[in-house]
């Protein structure tokens, strides 16, 4: 393996390269739209304080639908969107695209998840002080829930990471599509072992991060 | 209500007490009616002025409700912060609040390391820190030990006499209305079916919920 190492050494860091720049965007669409998603999916549920079932039923269809869709299909049913936004289907920075849609849907419901177990005598607290809307999710809300919003963050990563390995058919690159092309394809198994042995590194120092971080935010 | 007096509603479980509080700063609304507090109709009120009124009545809570990944002096900023209040003068506010319910000490600690008698002590600093004119308690002493609840009365009393504070109680506990409240109502099925005063009726002195396990039960000193 060492050998393989050696050899493909710059193209696995291109790799790596690729990867972090698709997980990278998930990531920031995640967080800069899937929050936001899944804070108003939250509120607008049965029992909620906005509670809205027309918006709601809207919204979770939506998250649904993309959950549902296999992967690689959804790739593929996004390439007109992908090519109207980035101007080509095809490259690392074409990839970003459907990895982003799931990326927000996947954390969306997080959010959700992990708003919903704040408990409602924090948000009747809030109320009573006079807390805005706005104060009332950044103040209380993402404060109580902030260890479990980082738990989905680290979860959804690796996730990304996992959709990224397939964005080799519309020529995304990365570690995963390097292992196939490379190790599976041409028969150099080392390499492919080589490529899963670095995925692997990568999503245990993930996971350890994130649960480090959710534990020390975690004072309840 | 006579304001700066301490009004406790009494009732079984179900009988509309909750309900009757939160009313009171329409974290419920009526289905009809409308509610007055400190000269203002809340129910004709607009979402921003009915916030601002909110600020001006402190609300305190069974289980004490705090957030709980802030500390003790952050939580009691809070409504500071939500009263726009500027920084200098919200961390003497924080300081000044703390040290009337004793928790000086505890400023920087999360709420996790607290007692329950302890917790509801930051929650009264923190519904006090608006200087409210008006405290709503919701059930303030169920969760807690009598030798506890009796702490926590003598704050609220302290409150009531030294700032002037009106306060209304909720609560299921006989001692506690015998202790300190003024004046009571009490309720079934949503309904207030009776009313009295401390001035014209007298109420019988509490049942003795201090010292040892054994004096409060036996009505006798000893023991260790």
């Amino acid at each position: 393996m060492w050998e393989s190492m050696l050899k493909y050494q710059d193209l696995m860091w291109q790799s790596i390269g690729e990867t972090f720049v698709m997980v990278g965007i998930s990531i920031l669409a995640a967080l800069l739209v899937g929050l936001p998603l899944g804070t108003l999916l939250y509120f607008c549920r049965k029992g909620q304080l906005y509670e809205n079932r027309s918006l709601s039923l809207t919204l979770n269809s939506i998250v649904n639908v993309v959950r549902s869709f296999p992967f690689l299909l959804l790739v593929v049913a996004l390439i007109p969107v992908t090519r109207f936004l980035v101007g080509t289907a095809i490259g690392t920075l074409a990839s970003t695209v459907p990895l982003s849609v799931v990326a927000i849907a996947y954390y969306a419901r997080l959010v959700e998840q992990s708003l919903l177990e704040v408990p409602k005598g924090t948000i009747e607290a809030a109320l009573s002080m006079g807390a805005s809307k706005v104060e009332l999710i950044f103040k209380f809300l993402y404060v109580e829930a902030r260890s479990g919003l980082v738990l989905g963050l680290t979860a959804s990563t690796i996730s990304f990471i996992s959709f990224s390995t397939v964005m080799g058919v519309v020529g995304g690159g990365g570690v995963g599509d390097f292992a196939i092309r490379y190790g599976y394809q041409r028969f150099e198994t080392e390499v492919m072992a080589y490529a899963i042995v670095v995925m692997i590194a990568l999503v245990q120092l993930i996971q350890f991060t994130g649960s480090t971080a959710a534990r020390l935010l975690d004072k309840r | 209500m006579q304001p700066a007096s301490i009004h406790g509603i009494i009732g079984a479980s179900g009988a509309g007490k909750s309900t009757l509080l939160r009313l009171m700063n329409l974290l419920e609304r009526p289905d009809k009616g409308t509610v007055h507090a400190g000269g203002k109709e809340l129910t004709a009120l607009t979402e921003k002025e009915l916030r601002r009124e909110r600020q001006k009545i402190g609300m305190i809570f069974q289980h004490f409700n705090l957030v709980a990944n802030a500390t003790v002096s952050r939580n009691v900023a809070i409504p500071l912060e939500l009263a726009r209040v500027p920084k200098g003068e919200r961390q003497k506010r924080v300081a000044e609040v703390l040290e009337f319910v004793g928790l000086t000490d505890k400023a920087e600690q999360y709420p996790a390391r607290l007692s329950g008698g302890q917790r509801q002590r930051v929650a009264i600093a923190r519904a006090l820190a608006n200087s409210p004119q008006l405290l709503l308690c919701d059930e303030p002493t169920s969760a807690l030990d009598p030798v506890t609840t009796a702490d926590i009365l003598s704050v609220l009393k302290h409150i009531n006499t030294a700032l002037g504070v009106t306060i209304v109680i909720v609560t299921h506990e006989l001692d506690v209305v015998r202790s300190i409240c003024a004046e009571v109502s009490v309720m079934r099925d949503g309904i207030i079916v009776d009313a009295f005063s401390r001035e014209e009726n007298g109420f019988l002195p509490p049942s003795g919920h201090s010292g040892s396990y054994r004096e409060q039960i036996t009505g006798k000193a000893g023991g260790r």
